[in-house]
């Protein structure tokens, strides 16, 4: 057995085997669990560092077992699996320093970090999966991984909000498998390949194929909140702030729109589901979904309802740029998959420290918090900016690809609109608050402030998270046109996906 | 080697505002400005660098224009650093406008040197949405000025990304000089003249203007009406293609809305009582008639080599007459030097109004020369339009009596002082100042016309109070009261109610308290006079256009 076999399950064992590890360790062991959670991310970067390297190379990583005749667990990696799997590495090393620096002292620690690495692995594998059982496989791990970190507080909205999203995802899930399974009794097993594979198999019915695609978008769509599949996300909020960071940039959010690229692009191929007729449908569904979700944001106090909207309504820029038949549109679809996910996720930890220093969980509280929380609230304000589509910040970019896209295939006119007036309901909703934190003066005191040890404005595994992100969307977004960018990745993989 | 130096007035600011919180004092942000200056003036012209690597590939390059723009640029910018207070305020801000200081101004220095699209936009992105923080004051109204300030410029925004798509879509480059020689969609031109027309305020996109103006900081209203509002010009001459035909409809809108520009800066800044929202109206007038000239040079692109010198030039002339003008009239009020600042203001007036011997006069000798009798009569209207506002605003200026000054710093009237001579007599000119009158005519029929309405106010009014006004047409709408400078000045009990989708902006556009309104039978008459001129001058102007 070669490198090529092992480097993808090594990567999905690097969280797998520490959660294991950490359900059984007793819980005041925090100093082994960190040292496990930390190890095994790091090793899962190094890992991710040589994929990047094979991959763009051009090698082929692929494990393959055989389950039963004709049912394969394949893992294998190509240009768009490295895209998500590196991003959802990177920040699960920021997010677990950032966990174990929110949850000191907290009841439950093993239980959080051995969900917190499960629900890691059931999203690389998500990345990883080479066919449609393999993904369907981890989509459902995905889901029940997170239900436990979602209901973590134990608290009665906790546990309601946990439960109003399992209700959504279990049933996302079960059409997602009518709809495998379907396509499964038509052609036989359903490999990701790059161009599609229906393409080849010109003799299915197209509505047949129509429905099933209905079907599986449906499934994938709660986990991406598409409108008006969306009702659990703002629910789902409850959940500690590190679950949120990583629910809104990384696992749940992201594993749906990843499945609709992988479903748009190598099951059906974007030219032939462009030849259905299906993707309209879903740039309609998408461009919905982004004005509606920006109008939502608008009018929540709770500051992390308002992120939440504010996902419902940037995630749908992946699905707009995957419906958009073009190079171009694409490029800016992928490359928000990674944009979106760091500056949302700098949002998430700012919010996190405003909870956690100053007990700040409305909006209508963060009057002055920029003089009291000046680091915090910078990276609060580059990830906001880069919400609004602010150059340099990374949310620029993708716009920019995506309304050359739209302007490429002939859609312009409904689809900038579209992009302006989000930029617009963006600023609407998060420029007041930078106001409140920068402008205003605080209204006295905070709602519960809590004493720290050192002088600075929290321990430093609470602040160089946010801030580290903050500046990686800044990075992503100065350095577009570099090597080894997001962009240059996106590119790479519509040249891929696109090569006649 | 060279090359390098062209980051020098972009990264110092930048790098400056991440060390701002451990420096004090304002060396460091006179330092700032200073390196675009030094920039301007050390680096040849030319020199570009290309950063592939940066945003969606970046070039830099100093041309002609971007040089001019920061060698007089970064004086102003300079000259707004002695009036920050020595140390921040509170209330003002982060930092009390430094950190906006520095990111605007490191904006302004990247949009001189872009040489793409994107790095243009960029720069005026940072430098339009940081001048958030110089625009907002301490009071109410203050806040509310720069809200309105930034839903204008994110509209602004809005529409140039709209209009850098269309363009990068249709020519498939970002680079200026690919751009030349080529046609635009025209959406996107539309698009540019609102985005950048904004930043420029043309009639109907100017609201937010007088009440920026009206509270922002000494510091940032300084940089606002001269470096950045210059910035909208650049874009127009960066983006639109000039020497080459357009669809004619765009210069001719162009032409229009601008010399809409010049009346509604002229006829709305004599009616207003505060001295500083009479310098306002009268950018909103200078502007406009810098926009006439650029659409002129749109729709008649033969025109165009010759014309856009002197249109740089005169904007040039306002970049630095301006912001002198405004930190002059804040120099009064704090009671500097009265009889110093006094005479400089009154140079400065008249060499916006274009007087002979002054730079103004300068500026409008060379337009005149190439515009060979065109816009005559707008040319006409604006000069005479510019004498009676700067007569007004020596007229308001009487009344705020100057504080006894007390603890006075020394700084910002020095450098006011120092940069006066420049402001007056600049820019300068390949010709130097010619000696002649010419030009003495609109300043003379102005000063007449001021004259007479004093005259009026001072002999006739008294008996026309006596008859009953009330049985001429308009007569009791239009005199209701006599009031004519801010001390005497009630709220009058308004006798219309005002329609309900008009009363959101009511506060800046009618606000009673701010415009000696309509009451002003002296300023009536003048209005009265200066309508009928600039209908002449707009007939004029079709002609022209046709």
């Amino acid at each position: 057995m070669t490198l090529s076999f092992w480097l993808p399950l090594a990567i999905l064992l690097s969280s797998l085997i520490p959660g294991v590890l950490i359900f059984l360790l007793a819980e005041e062991r925090h100093r082994t669990r960190t040292a496990l959670n930390l190890l095994g991310a790091v090793t899962k970067l190094i890992l991710v560092g040589v994929l990047i390297w094979g991959v763009f190379h051009e090698q082929v990583f692929e494990t393959r077992w055989a389950l039963a005749p004709g049912l394969d667990f394949v893992l294998q990696a190509d240009a768009l699996s490295v895209l998500f799997v590196s991003l959802s590495t990177l920040l699960w090393l920021v997010t677990t320093v950032y966990a174990i620096g929110y949850l000191e002292n907290s009841p439950h620690r093993s239980r959080f970090f051995g969900f917190f690495s499960l629900c890691v692995t059931a999203t690389v594998g998500l990345a990883l999966a080479g066919n449609l059982f393999t993904f369907v496989l981890f989509y459902e791990l995905l889901t029940l991984a997170t239900y436990p970190l979602i209901a973590h507080k134990g608290s009665a909205e906790a546990l309601r909000g946990a439960r109003i999203y399992l209700g959504y995802t279990l049933v996302g899930g079960l059409l997602l498998m009518i709809g495998a399974v379907w396509l499964h009794s038509l052609i036989g097993p359903v490999d990701f390949v790059q161009g599609g594979m229906l393409a080849g198999h010109g003799q299915l019915d197209p509505g047949v194929l129509r429905w099933i695609f209905l079907l599986l978008i449906l499934g994938l769509g709660v986990k991406a909140a598409l409108v008006p599949l969306h009702g659990w996300l703002p629910q789902a909020m409850v959940a500690p702030a590190p679950v949120s960071a990583l629910l809104h940039a990384v696992a749940v959010v992201k594993a749906g729109a990843f499945g609709i690229v992988r479903v748009v692009y190598d099951v059906y191929g974007v030219e032939f589901a462009a030849g259905l007729g299906v993707l309209d449908l879903l740039a309609a569904v998408a461009a919905a979904t982004i004005v509606y979700g920006s109008f939502k944001a608008l009018s929540q106090d709770h500051l992390k309802k308002r992120l939440a909207y504010s996902t419902v309504s940037q995630v749908s820029y992946i699905v707009l740029g995957t419906a958009i038949l073009g190079p171009l549109a694409t490029i800016g679809g992928l490359v928000h998959l990674v944009h979106q996910g760091v500056m949302k996720i700098t949002l998430f930890f700012a919010a996190g420290n405003y909870a956690e220093s100053l007990g700040i969980h409305r909006i209508s509280e963060m009057d002055g918090v920029g003089r009291r929380m000046p680091r915090t609230t910078l990276a609060f304000t580059i990830g906001a900016l880069g919400m609004i589509g602010i150059p340099p910040v990374a949310g620029f970019i993708s716009k920019w690809y995506l309304g050359l896209g739209a302007l490429q295939a002939g859609v312009g006119a409904w689809v900038v609109p579209v992009l302006v007036a989000s930029s617009l309901l963006n600023a609407a909703y998060f420029l007041p608050i930078l106001y409140r934190a920068w402008f205003k003066r605080p209204a006295g005191s905070w709602p519960a402030e809590r004493p720290h040890a050192a002088g600075g404005e929290l321990p430093g595994a609470l602040l160089w998270p946010p801030l580290a992100t903050a500046a990686l969307s800044l990075l992503a977004g100065l350095f577009a046109a570099s090597p080894f960018s997001p962009l240059e990745w996106a590119q790479l993989i519509a040249a891929r996906e696109y090569r006649p | 080697m060279n090359d390098w130096l062209l980051l020098l007035p972009i990264f110092t600011p930048l790098l400056l505002v991440a060390l701002a919180h451990r420096l004090s004092g304002r060396g460091w942000l006179l330092l700032a400005a200073a390196t675009m200056g030094a920039t301007g003036l050390l680096v040849d012209e030319g020199v570009s660098l290309d950063l592939p690597w940066l945003l969606l590939g970046t070039q830099l390059q100093l041309d002609a224009t971007g040089r001019l723009f920061m060698i007089y640029g970064s004086l102003i910018w300079m000259l707004a650093v002695l009036f920050f207070p020595s140390s921040p305020e509170v209330g003002a801000g982060p930092g009390g406008g430094r950190h906006a200081f520095l990111l605007a101004l490191g904006g302004n220095a990247l949009l001189l040197m872009a040489a793409d699209m994107l790095t243009f936009y960029l720069g005026f992105a940072l430098m339009s949405l940081s001048a958030y923080g110089l625009v907002v004051g301490r009071s109410q109204r203050g806040r509310r000025a720069a809200r309105i300030y930034l839903i204008f410029t994110l509209i602004g925004e809005m529409a140039l990304f709209a209009a850098l798509l269309l363009i990068a879509s249709e020519s498939g480059s970002l680079r200026f000089a690919d751009l030349s020689g080529q046609t635009l969609p025209s959406l996107a031109v539309a698009l540019l003249l609102l985005g950048f027309g904004i930043k420029v305020a043309l009639p109907g996109l100017h609201f937010w203007l007088p009440p920026a103006y009206g509270t922002a900081p000494l510091y940032g209203l300084a940089v606002l009406s001269g470096p950045m509002m210059k910035a909208g010009l650049l874009g127009w001459l960066r983006f639109l293609p000039t020497g080459i035909s357009l669809d004619p409809v765009w210069g001719q809108t162009l032409l229009l809305l601008g010399s809409l520009g010049v009346a509604l800066g002229i006829l709305l800044g004599l009616l207003q009582v505060q001295p500083r929202a009479v310098l306002a109206y009268s950018s909103i007038a200078k502007m406009g008639l810098i926009s006439t000239l650029v659409g002129l040079s749109l729709s008649q692109p033969t025109l165009a080599p010759l014309l856009l010198p002197a249109v740089l030039a005169i904007a040039l002339h306002h970049l630095l007459v301006k912001p002198m003008l405004f930190l002059g009239l804040g120099l009064w009020q704090r009671g500097v030097g009265r009889s110093w600042t006094l005479a400089g203001l009154v140079l400065l007036a008249l060499s916006l109004a274009a007087a002979p011997l002054t730079g103004g006069g300068a500026a409008k000798v060379a337009l005149d020369g190439v515009l060979d009798g065109r816009l005559g009569g707008l040319l006409l209207f604006s000069g005479i339009g510019t004498t009676l506002l700067m007569v007004r605003f020596f007229w308001l200026l009487r009344h705020y009596s100057s504080r006894p000054a007390g603890e006075v710093e020394r700084g910002p009237g020095a450098g006011w002082l120092l940069l006066l001579p420049l402001a007056v007599w600049g820019p300068l000119q390949p010709g130097g100042i010619p000696l002649t009158l010419h030009g003495l005519g609109p300043l003379a029929a102005g000063l007449g016309l001021a004259l007479s309405s004093m005259a009026i106010h001072r002999w006739c009014l008294p008996h026309l109070r006596r008859t009953d006004l009330r049985t001429f047409p308009f007569a009791g709408w239009t005199l209701r009261r006599i009031r004519l400078h801010p001390s005497a000045v009630t709220l009058p009990t308004p006798h219309w109610r005002t329609p309900a989708w008009l009363r959101w902006r009511s506060p800046k556009l009618f606000s009673r308290k701010d415009l000696a309104t309509t009451t002003a039978p002296a300023l009536g008459w003048l209005l009265l006079m200066l309508t009928l001129l600039g209908a002449l001058a707009l007939t004029r102007i079709f002609h022209t256009a046709a």
